[in-house]
């Protein structure tokens, strides 16, 4: 498919490239910011799992631009991002990935695995800290989804919970954690372990995440650990024994699994504006924009990460005979 | 509830001797292979919501059979169980779901090791890369009996293996291997017979140079090799020896020893086989749906080849394999599909073995020496025209007027010059037909020659039974110019098998058709007992013919290259005949390339008595890609004829079909083999099963060939194909074109989208797979039977809605798509079979949105003023807010748009009409933006000549159109002011829409939205006396948030028509499902006002379809009623 067909397809892409984003998903995390309020007085942001960078595009924009006039319409060169940030020295961006990432002005890029252990004292040197700190921990990680909904929900719950384990490491009481959820048949299991640490843990659908997609995102809000609960990384808790001693409640926790209906429900809000780019419709685009000028179909910023099949792409084509192997 | 049946992906196979263990869903099935006919001997559910994901006997079984105290080992997420193998086998033995041992983490293999005595133990590798052992001793508390081992790098893994190491003295010496979310492949080696754990456990060895998730892993059997597979499409082999043996340390490793290059898409597993000395041989899995097998020479530096790859496994509509077992002896493997099915297939041993196709380029020079010409040049001789006369033998003719048999069924072949005729060089006609004496097949060939002679040969078996190169007189003059064409009849006639009828052509255009009646009641001798010459219909070129006897008269059916039907009457006065009838365009535009009576000519017999009115099923195929069945009605009496489709295949598989054939004898009985051209490829495509039975690529169709099946019982599941490239001669000979390789039938390939019941009782599912199915409910078993399914749609299936009467499906996916089908359920066409046309396709606007999907469906019955039924109001709602109104004409079989409109510009994906008492016409739609709009179209409908109308002596109300010529002017326009309401009821996505009929205009609404919420609403209607319309009087709205812990996406209601009266004290029951996999059962208890007292869930159970699509209830009622629940596979329940 073209990329001008993919515009009329998908809204958002369009709209992510007229604006400067590197993915779609940009918009969900502005929608749950638009109605949560995620981003107020928060100056230190960990954002998870990031490549290709988008979310962290908006913490970037959103954080350090504020107090400006923003014009979401037109295209921000990187350049001006520069500006800004040396304007506001104070606020902290450090963005993770396994993947490397390309760097983003005004935020602290590193390559590193959100569950090692040695990851959290190199958030917190970044972050120019030697305490939990941090305001708000995003994560919009998501796995290769194989299509057994079981695993790919599994592994899904994996990553979520990695996060909320470097999250407790980080957070500062009453800060806030959002993530990717996949809203599968174990979703309950995950709202109650996420309202064991938030006074408030919402699930949201914004309008950028398409209606057939069983993405959504948890909100946990106001972050309120147990009393006595120690975070860390070296055992983190609900990713699988760590020690002889932590089988006995692993496999209580397993057994739980079986009341499903019983447990409890995080509340639904759908976010976004309804006035918003809807992501399941299709738009007539008129030929023109609303100055007349003809539309032309830019180039996406970011060409999309390589993906893992593309030297066995450039193989097929050196073996030649059509593409055809036996 | 209670689950009933299930069908969905196969994650598990493993071999138990000969015979096989499935893990399909939360149930073990065994299947005997041993036998003859495989078979399932028992199902039984080892889980209460885990999928069974992987199987392991405690001792592999040898010739002798399993020890007495064997176990096996079943596991799927977190949860395991060991099981006796004794107590398994036993049919009658009960296995207690309640039994099945949670684990603290996901399982991804798990291994028996050696027992503590009695006590069975095992290890298992988690997705976090630890080892966890466990002694199976009841007694003690659940715990205990686990035992943590340290992991040398906690990291999320998508596979593992856990090997015993053989190689070792102890032998509860594990070798772990494993595939990263990151591309790692990582070895590790525990030894687990210490009491005590240690400290601290080192990798051996980190493999790099994936480029994407690791998605399975191995080691051979020698502890030598490490093969991997990747989300990047290749197999990378490892030699680990030093890994094996290295004593502390961890290697990084950063170039495999070979790259397998070939799969199109992700690779699941690999596995290794045995090989000979100084080889290693793999086997692997992909989501291209192909398995290959793989071979590297291990002298030095060799690459990995693919030495066999089994393409299109299962349906081929499908996505995904999940599993794949490999029968002992090495010879061949099951995998198991994300489509259900089960198939079995052959491992080549060495490229000497006789392969199911075999190629041959007949050396003609040697049997033919080429003659010098005067100059030294020699002059080419060639192939020019086939007949195969069965799947053995063949006769060509040669340029040069050599006309050559060829034997095949002897271990050599054997070539005869048949005879040498001067006046057949550059030979245009030839052609073979089938007749049976005394129980076995002959040929009867014939020749024409340049002069509109013909020639009359007959062979026997694979020897010519007429003596060879007779002498000229035999040759018989049939048409005064050089025939195009002889062509048979392929229907022998039960009351006259003495005939035998051909037809000639000729290339002068309107020429008539030479009709040849060939008695062959001595076969040496055949001769031409009679002829007629029919006069062709204009432009009528004629590429084949069908003759059927009956009641003493004989009819003659005749197909045109311009897929036209034409029927003749022969007498046997006149000998110049005109057709009696001639139907245009039943091929499209296309040649028709066979005919065939449907069934055994003996089930035909019965018209015999009533000798004026003859009705018969004929199939033909042709050009446009069909095959198809008629009903032909022949009444001689009043000059009726009447040709009636009843079904259409279009085998996507087969686009160029050339012939039809369904075998009726055992035990391949049933099987409807098409065969024909595809691209470069001549394939044989078993429709019955959905499966490629067999290809041959010829580089395309355009060429001088022929194709036979076998002729006798012994050759039936050959075939033969003759065809000339290059000037040469190629035969290939098919082996098993009716080989079943299918253990259990595949279903969707893909998850199902939409599922809806027809008041007959036929099943349609639409799938992500594009492919719409149909299937009937077995009573006894609970099974989906397959009826038939249509690979039609381009794009995944959006929405089904039957018609009230069952006889139509409407259709819709993507790119604007929607079809109307007509069903026939008609016994005769054949059991276990409906017929399914393409009756109409809704023009598609000339300005397409890409990617404009047509998200919901409504369809209402429409009458005319004097009663009849007219057709169909079809409502459309689509994902760029548009709605279409269609009259859909069922006798002109056309869609005509009355009326459109837009509702904002969010996705729609709801609609549907009610029709009050007092005439009115409402619309609901639903989308995105959580509300429900009620439109009144009473006006627009009326202004398009529908009104809603009670019918004369019931009090039902439909609709009826005025006057049944419908124009197709300028649609009406659907305008916003005909909202009577639009009220958000959901936060987003409406997935789900309902409606019941209440006494005294009274609507009982349910929604289910992706807010995880379910909506009750009471809408009283009232006539509006100003506007000729409808009106809401009131309407209450009871909203059950958090109903589900995900979207709601179907409800079904348990009864149709109610009154709020009756249902005061019982309630108003109907059901709910969710991706959350959750089936609840709600009760609604209605206040006498407008009020909703209550909703109360009633029963809530796990269903194993992940992401649930469809609810939709089958049966009449009471205790044969059914809920069948689509999603990713298909679950009936009993209610």
């Amino acid at each position: 498919m073209g990329k001008s067909s993919k515009d009329k397809r998908d809204s958002y892409y369009r709209l992510a490239k007229e604006q400067g984003y590197r993915a779609r998903s940009a918009y969900k995390l502005l929608q749950l910011d638009a109605q949560f309020n995620l981003f107020k007085d928060v100056t230190r942001v960990v954002d998870l799992c990031a490549a290709p960078g988008s979310w962290s595009q908006v913490l970037s924009r959103s954080l350090v631009a504020k107090g400006k006039d923003r014009e979401p319409n037109v295209a921000q060169s990187e350049t001006n991002e520069v500006q800004e940030v040396q304007s506001k020295p104070k606020v902290k961006i450090v963005a993770l990935d396994l993947q490397p990432m390309t760097p983003l002005p005004g935020v602290i890029t590193l390559q590193a695995d959100i569950t090692h252990p040695s990851t959290l004292p190199l958030v917190l040197k970044h972050l120019e800290s030697d305490s939990a700190n941090v305001d708000l921990v995003v994560s919009d990680g998501a796995p290769d989804v194989t299509g057994l909904h079981d695993l790919d929900e599994y592994i899904q719950a994996q990553l979520l919970l990695a996060a909320l384990n470097l999250a407790t490491c980080v957070l500062r009481p009453s800060g806030n954690f959002v993530a990717k959820i996949f809203r599968g048949r174990d979703v309950a299991e995950l709202y109650c372990k996420l309202r064991i640490f938030f006074e408030r843990v919402t699930v949201a659908k914004p309008r950028s995440s398409r209606g057939s997609s069983i993405e959504a995102f948890v909100v946990c809000e106001n972050y309120t650990p147990p009393e006595g609960f120690q975070p860390s990384l070296e055992n983190p808790i609900w990713t699988g024994p760590t020690r002889q001693e932590d089988i006995a409640g692993q496999i209580a926790e397993v057994s739980l699994d079986d009341a499903p209906s019983g447990r409890w429900v995080a509340p639904f809000v759908a976010c976004g504006d309804l006035s918003e780019w809807d992501s399941d419709a299709t738009y007539q685009l008129p030929d023109t924009d609303e100055n007349g000028v003809k539309r032309v179909s830019i180039d996406p910023i970011q060409p999309p990460t390589a993906p893992p099949y593309k030297t066995a792409i450039e193989m097929r084509r050196k073996l030649g005979n059509g593409g055809k192997i036996n | 509830m209670k689950s009933r049946s299930y069908v969905g992906p196969v994650t598990s196979l493993a071999f138990f001797g000969d015979d096989l263990l499935v893990g399909h869903g939360l149930e073990l099935k065994f299947f005997m292979l041993s036998n003859s006919q495989p078979s399932l001997q028992w199902r039984k559910r080892i889980f209460k919501r885990e999928r069974i994901q992987g199987i392991q006997l405690s001792s592999p079984t040898q010739n002798e059979g399993p020890a007495s105290n064997a176990n096996v080992l079943l596991w799927g997420g977190k949860r395991f169980r060991i099981i006796h193998l004794a107590d398994l086998m036993d049919p009658s033995f009960n296995i207690k779901i309640e039994d099945e041992i949670p684990a603290p983490d996901w399982i991804l293999h798990s291994v028996f090791l050696e027992p503590d005595g009695d006590v069975p133990r095992i290890a298992m590798m988690t997705a976090h890369n630890t080892i966890l052992t466990y002694r199976h001793e009841q007694s003690i508390e659940l715990a205990s009996r686990y035992r943590w081992y340290p992991s040398p790098e906690r990291c999320l893994l998508y596979s593992a293996t856990l090997f015993r190491d053989s190689t070792t003295q102890t032998t509860n010496d594990l070798v772990a291997i494993a595939g990263t979310v990151f591309g790692e492949v990582l070895l590790w080696k525990l030894d687990t017979s210490q009491d005590k754990v240690p400290e601290k456990v080192e990798l051996s060895a980190r493999y790099l140079s994936h480029e994407g998730s690791v998605f399975g892993v191995s080691i051979s059997p020698d502890f030598s090799y490490a093969a991997s597979c990747s989300d990047d499409r290749t197999i990378r082999l490892w030699n680990i020896k030093a890994d094996i043996v290295g004593l502390e340390g961890c290697r990084e490793v950063k170039e495999p020893l070979a790259i397998g290059w070939g799969h199109q898409a992700r690779i699941w597993g690999v596995k290794f086989l045995q090989a000979e000395e100084g080889y290693v041989r793999i086997i692997s899995f992909s989501e291209d749906l192909t398995a290959k097998v793989w071979s590297m020479r291990l002298d030095g530096p060799n690459p990995l080849i693919c030495t066999q790859t089994f393409k299109n496994l299962h349906s081929a509509s499908g996505k995904n394999i999940w599993s794949l077992a490999i029968h002992p002896s090495e010879r061949h493997f099951v995998t198991g599909g994300a489509d259900g099915g089960i198939a079995s297939w052959k491992i080549l041993e060495d490229v000497r073995e006789t392969p199911a196709i075999k190629e041959t380029i007949a050396n003609l020079e040697e049997i033919l020496p080429p003659p010098q010409a005067s100059g030294g040049k020699s002059i080419k001789d060639e192939p020019r025209k086939y007949v195969a006369l069965g799947s053995r033998s063949f006769i060509v003719a040669m340029s040069s007027g050599w006309l050559l048999h060829c034997n095949l069924s002897k271990p050599s072949t054997e070539w005869q010059k048949v005879g040498f005729w001067p006046q057949i060089k550059n030979l245009s006609a030839m052609g073979a037909g089938r007749f049976e004496t005394d129980g076995t097949y002959n040929h009867l060939v014939a020749l024409g020659d340049n002069t509109g002679k013909v020639l009359l040969q007959t062979w026997h078996r694979y020897l010519p039974a007429t003596p060879t190169n007779p002498p000229d007189q035999d040759w018989i003059q049939i048409c005064d110019t050089r025939p195009s064409d002889i062509f048979f009849s392929h229907c022998q006639n039960k009351n006259d098998t003495h005939s035998v009828y051909a037809a000639v052509t000729t290339f002068k255009p309107d020429t008539p058709i030479q009709l040849l009646r060939i008695n062959v009641e001595t076969a040496e001798k055949p001769f031409i007992a009679q002829s007629w010459s029919l006069i062709p219909p204009e432009t009528f070129p004629s590429t084949a013919i069908l003759v059927y006897t009956c009641g003493g008269r004989v009819f003659c059916f005749a197909g045109s290259r311009h897929g036209a039907f034409a029927l003749y009457s022969l007498t046997s006065d006149d000998t110049s005949i005109k057709s009696l009838k001639i139907w245009r365009h039943v091929h499209d535009d296309e040649s028709i390339t066979s005919l065939g009576l449907k069934g055994d000519p003996s089930q035909i017999d019965v018209n015999t008595g009533a000798a004026s009115s003859v009705e018969l099923l004929l199939t033909s195929t042709g050009r446009s890609g069909a095959y198809k069945f008629h009903k032909v009605f022949i009444n001689t009496n009043t000059q009726e004829y009447e040709l009636v489709e009843l079904n259409a295949v279009y085998p996507a598989a087969v686009p160029r079909v050339e012939n039809y054939r369904k075998f009726t004898t055992s035990p391949n009985g049933g099987y409807e083999i098409i065969y024909g051209f595809r691209g470069r490829d001549f394939v044989l495509w078993n429709q019955t099963l959905g499966l490629e039975a067999a290809s041959y690529d010829c580089e395309g169709g355009n060429r001088s060939w022929d194709f036979s099946f076998g002729a006798d019982e012994d050759t039936q599941s050959e075939g033969l194909f003759v065809f000339t490239k290059s000037k040469r001669c190629y035969i290939v000979e098919f082996k098993q074109i009716l080989h079943n390789p299918l253990l259990q039938t595949p279903f969707h390939g893909r998850e199902v989208k939409t599922l809806a019941i027809s008041s007959q009782g036929i099943i349609a599912t639409g799938a992500e797979d594009t492919i719409i199915r149909l299937s009937s409910l077995d009573q006894e078993t609970n099974q989906l039977l397959p009826l038939t399914f249509r690979k039609t749609h381009t794009t995944g299936l959006q929405d089904l809605v039957w018609s009230p009467c069952g006889g139509w499906l409407f259709s819709s996916g993507s790119v604007e798509e929607v079809y109307c089908w007509k069903i026939n359920t008609e016994a005769k066409i054949q059991s276990g079979t409906v017929g399914m046309l393409q009756e109409a396709v809704y023009e598609v606007s000339t300005e397409s949105l890409p990617d404009l999907r047509v998200c919901g469906l409504d369809a209402a019955a429409v009458y005319t003023e004097k009663g009849d039924h007219y057709g169909f109001l079809v409502g459309m709602v689509r994902s760029d807010s548009s709605i279409k109104l269609a009259l859909y004409d069922i006798a002109e079989k056309k869609f005509t748009t009355i009326a459109e409109g837009h509702y904002k510009t969010s996705c729609l994906l709801q609609i549907r009409f009610h029709l009050t008492t007092y005439g009115g016409i409402l619309m609901l739609t639903a989308g995105t933006d959580g509300h429900v709009t009620f439109w009144d179209i009473t006006q627009t409908m009326v202004v398009c000549g529908v009104s809603a109308k009670s019918s004369t002596g019931s009090n039902l109300v439909a609709l009826s159109l005025k006057d049944p010529q419908v124009s197709a002017s300028v649609p009406e326009k659907l305008r916003t002011d005909q909202w009577i309401l639009s009220q958000p009821v959901h936060q987003n996505s409406i997935k789900v829409l309902e409606l019941y009929n209440l006494e005294g205009d009274e609507i009982l609404m349910l929604t289910g939205g992706d807010d995880t919420a379910i909506s009750v609403s009471r809408i009283k209607c009232k006539e509006n006396p100003e506007k000729m319309g409808t009106m809401i009087n009131e309407i209450t709205t009871k909203l059950l948030a958090r109903a589900h812990a995900s979207a709601v996406t179907a409800l079904a209601p348990l009864s149709s028509t109610l009154s709020v009266v009756d249902h005061k004290e019982q309630g108003i029951e109907f059901l709910s499902s969710s991706v959350d996999q959750q089936v609840k059962r709600w009760c609604i208890k209605l206040n006498d006002g407008t009020a909703i007292e209550s909703v109360e869930v009633v029963e809530d159970i796990y269903v194993s379809v992940p992401d649930v699509s469809s609810l939709a209830l089958i049966g009449t009622g009471g205790k044969d009623r059914r809920l069948v629940v689509g999603g990713v596979g298909v679950e009936v329940l009993e209610l």
